[in-house]
């Protein structure tokens, strides 16, 4: 199932957070899990063995690395933490790359070996992941085994982040499992959260998302230098709000369990450079890499050399993460290039340049980067690169005034979106208010600030169902992942 | 504060779960006027078409086919699509002054299914014995440039034209657009909110159809048009559903003469189905919509036959040719069973006519029967 369709809105959802309320403290749990379990079920019948089966081989794990602490055997324990890495890995790389490496195996050997018949299990990035963070974390005697199942097995199942992520790594969330707070507060900011995600994605994403449909799945011969860009932009805005969206949907709904969950993207798309990019986009992921690789490896203490190793690790395998295709490959590593020279010298450098410059600077990068990532296909990524570089097509034609006229509007409330104009022109009638007003005066405008939010938020839901309902386009883009 | 948050939380949750509740609970719906097409229906419960996901994927169908209001909140989105800017939905143009025009680009174009479709008419030109003739009706755009929206990427029909040309030598394209392009500039060739054209844009073919052969023509009032509908939306509104549509009217001829139809072996007595008129589609009127086989009987032992291949964009031109045959027959070959040479063996038709809107021509995947 998936937060953007009908059927979670408007069944799932209600039903599952009014049992959740009327639900005893203790058993919440419990019904958390049987209601993540129907979730995941609903979209992947047969594959919701492979998610149980990982859940119940970490939490076994997790045990007996605790079983061998206790008896002091070191060795013993290592041996269990390397046997969780490599099944999780394993069950990723046999569901996610097994099919990539026979192809690439028959481009270069020239043999015809036969591609295995798996569909890749939706989310299984993610909660492989999620149990990796707590056998490793268990191992650093982080944090302790955890002894009910349930619990562990709500924290990898659990519905809002399930699909696609944030990735919640279990020392985050360990103290959430007893003792949550339901307040009205927090399902009204919960509730307002989600449907804010939720516009995100289906009225931002999918309708810009639809150029970019148009336009990848044309003929790129007919295409201008303005359509190209045109595309790429449209992709870069359907990524990320389709992304944060479902962050926020999942955050949202995280609040109105009770659970705190991480945040996943902090406006990136203001970034001045590269590196700061990275620290604003998909944020759980980056922690997670850091924490898990970068550092084990040895981080930026062994010496320059190393580190470019390391660094070079990293990022090759975040871009093999996101899709079992070479293209996320060059994509990851683009970003490694970027970011090893403005470690070296452009950071130093750009301090001198205009703010404006360093933003266009970061937002050129950005989009070329979306570009070897949306476009799958070596050859058809050189030749929209091309057109986008002038080297091939017209500056611009017909189509591309037409897609303009069509979605210029979409495009400035998408920019608009994306910037922090709309957040800064809040804080500043916020302290406008204060300023001015007497505390009985600042009340009434807190409360005449959360009606004209909530009516806000409803008006999205409203929209969001008439776009749902009409079929319009409406894709996962993380069944990559 | 906490009753602002009350009342939030139940506004908000009220509308899901009331519309979710609702969708299910109250009794299914089956064939949808507005969008003209049988609505999907909640699955059963089986064991095996849950686990392979069918059921699900069945039901999340159904759900949305079903969710109470459907219509309203298509229209609702129609129009916040409409005030965004937004110039095309579901594949169709928002045309200026209410002209809904399904969108065709040169993608969209198989060019060699074209040319392979052309050469089979070719062929069935050769070997039909009679005249031979095309019609390749131009698509809503070639006509009325003027009214999809600005810019917008639509096929190169000039080019299809010229092959057509090229290509049919026996079976003689009838180039109509000149007529056509005539008659637009006073009235309404093209109906707003459906694909087809009017009862004059047919005649507009008609009278450059009996040019060409060197047939006696007839004017227009000759038929007497009669007024049919008021309220027609058709297709184009069916997939955009747009709040206010400029409904169409639609005018049959009156002035034809009597004659036993046979539809796909079936005598009815009427060219016109009244019973369409009741329903959303009310193009149907015309020959009560498609029919493999058509075969219509000026006389009782017909002499002057003709046999038109043909798309529904015939189905409103054929009432103009009746009085110039003996014998009609049409043939739509999406459904039609049986051999095409066999029906031109068996018949001495003076004419044989291959009438299809050309963008729908050049997709058409069933113009390989008329070698068999």
């Amino acid at each position: 199932m998936v937060f953007s369709s009908l059927i979670f809105l408007c069944i799932f959802l209600p039903l599952v957070i009014v049992i959740y309320m009327v639900c005893p403290a203790k058993f919440r749990n419990f019904f958390l899990l049987l209601a993540s379990l129907l979730f995941y079920a609903w979209g992947e019948p047969c594959y919701i063995l492979i998610m149980l089966f990982s859940t119940v081989f970490d939490y076994i794990n997790g045990r007996l690395m605790e079983y061998f602490e206790n008896k002091n055997q070191k060795r013993k324990r290592k041996w269990i933490l390397l046997l969780s890495i490599v099944g999780n890995l394993g069950i990723l790389f046999f569901f996610k790359y097994s099919n990539l490496l026979i192809q690439s195996w028959n481009q270069l050997t020239e043999s015809s070996w036969k591609s295995l018949e798996i569909a890749l299990p939706i989310g299984i990035s993610f909660y492989t992941f999620q149990t990796m963070s707590y056998t490793i974390d268990v191992y650093r005697e982080n944090v302790k085994a955890q002894r009910n199942f349930v619990d562990f097995a709500m924290y990898v199942s659990m519905f809002p982040q399930l699909i696609a992520g944030p990735i919640v790594r279990y020392r985050q969330i360990e103290d959430q499992f007893s003792g949550r707070v339901l307040s009205a507060e927090c399902q009204v900011k919960g509730t307002q959260r989600f449907l804010i995600g939720l516009g995100k994605k289906v009225i931002l994403a999918n309708q810009i998302g639809l150029l970019w449909d148009n336009i990848a799945q044309g003929d790129f011969r007919s295409l201008s230098v303005a359509g190209a860009w045109l595309g790429a932009f449209a992709y870069t805005f359907q990524i990320y709000f389709d992304f944060s969206g479902y962050s926020d949907m999942a955050i949202g709904l995280g609040q109105m369990l009770g659970f705190t969950l991480p945040e996943n993207f902090k406006h990136p798309y203001c970034s001045k450079s590269i590196t700061e990019f990275w620290r604003r986009w998909h944020i759980t992921l980056g922690t997670w890499f850091r924490e898990y690789l970068y550092i084990p490896l040895g981080g930026n203490r062994k010496g320059l050399q190393k580190q470019i190793v390391n660094l070079f690790i990293v990022w090759f395998l975040t871009g093999l993460w996101h899709g079992a295709s070479w293209n996320f490959v060059l994509w990851g590593i683009y970003f490694f290039v970027i970011l090893l020279a403005e470690k070296a010298f452009l950071l130093k450098e750009m301090e001198r340049w205009p703010k404006v410059l360093r933003h266009i600077y970061a937002i050129f990068f950005i989009v070329v980067g979306w570009v070897l990532f949306a476009v799958e296909d070596f050859g058809k990524m050189g030749f929209y690169l091309q057109i986008m570089f002038g080297m091939k097509n017209p500056i611009i034609n017909e189509t591309a005034i037409y897609y303009l006229r069509s979605y210029g509007i979409l495009l400035v409330i998408l920019a608009i979106a994306a910037s922090r104009l709309p957040y800064r022109l809040l804080q500043k009638l916020r302290r406008h208010m204060l300023r001015v007003e007497t505390e009985f005066a600042v009340k009434k405008g807190k409360k005449a600030e959360f009606v004209l939010y909530s009516i806000y938020t409803i008006l999205i839901l409203l929209v969001s169902m008439g776009l749902l309902i009409s079929g319009s386009y409406n894709p996962f883009l993380y069944f990559r992942f | 504060m906490k009753n602002y948050y009350r009342i939030y939380i139940i506004a908000a949750f009220g509308i899901i779960a009331f519309f979710g509740l609702f969708s299910v609970l109250l009794p299914e719906k089956g064939y949808s006027e507005n969008e003209n097409r049988y609505l999907e229906q909640f699955p059963k419960v089986k064991i095996k078409k849950i686990l392979s996901g069918d059921f699900q994927e069945e039901f999340e169908e159904s759900f949305s086919d079903q969710f109470l209001g459907r219509d309203v909140w298509m229209k609702a989105s129609t129009t916040v699509k409409k005030a965004a800017g937004f110039q095309e939905i579901s594949g169709v143009y928002l045309g200026k002054s209410g002209y809904y025009i399904t969108k065709v680009t040169q993608e969209d174009i198989d060019q060699k299914q074209y040319l392979q479709n052309l050469r089979y008419v070719e062929y069935l030109g050769k070997t039909c014995g009679g005249t031979a003739s095309t019609i390749l009706v131009p698509s809503p755009e070639t006509i009325l440039k003027d009214k999809v929206p600005d810019h917008a990427p639509y096929y190169d029909a000039d080019a299809m034209y010229d092959e057509a040309e090229t290509v049919l030598k026996k079976a003689k394209s009838v180039d109509v657009r000149p007529e056509l392009n005539e008659y637009a500039k006073q009235n309404q060739v093209y109906y707003y909110t459906d694909h087809h054209w009017t009862l004059l844009g047919a005649y507009a073919a008609y009278s450059a159809y009996s040019d060409a052969n060197q047939m006696l023509k007839h004017t227009y009032s000759y038929f007497t048009e009669k007024k049919i509908t008021e309220n027609f939306l058709g297709t184009t509104y069916s997939k955009v559903m747009p709040a206010n549509p400029k409904e169409d009217t639609m005018y049959a001829a009156t002035n034809v003469p009597q004659a036993t139809v046979l539809y796909d072996g079936v005598e009815r007595n009427n060219i016109y189905d009244v019973e369409k008129l009741t329903q959303k589609d009310k193009y149907g009127y015309f020959f009560g919509g498609n029919y493999g086989e058509v075969e219509i009987n000026m006389k009782e032992k017909p002499e002057k036959k003709l046999l038109v291949i043909k798309d529904s964009y015939a189905n409103c031109f054929v009432p103009f040719l009746m009085e110039s045959f003996d014998q009609i027959t049409m043939i739509d070959l999406r459904y039609y069973k049986k051999s095409v040479q066999e029906l031109l063996r068996e018949n001495n038709y003076e004419q044989v006519l291959v009438l299809y809107e050309i963008s729908n021509f050049a997709q058409d995947t069933n113009l390989y029967k008329l070698v068999y």
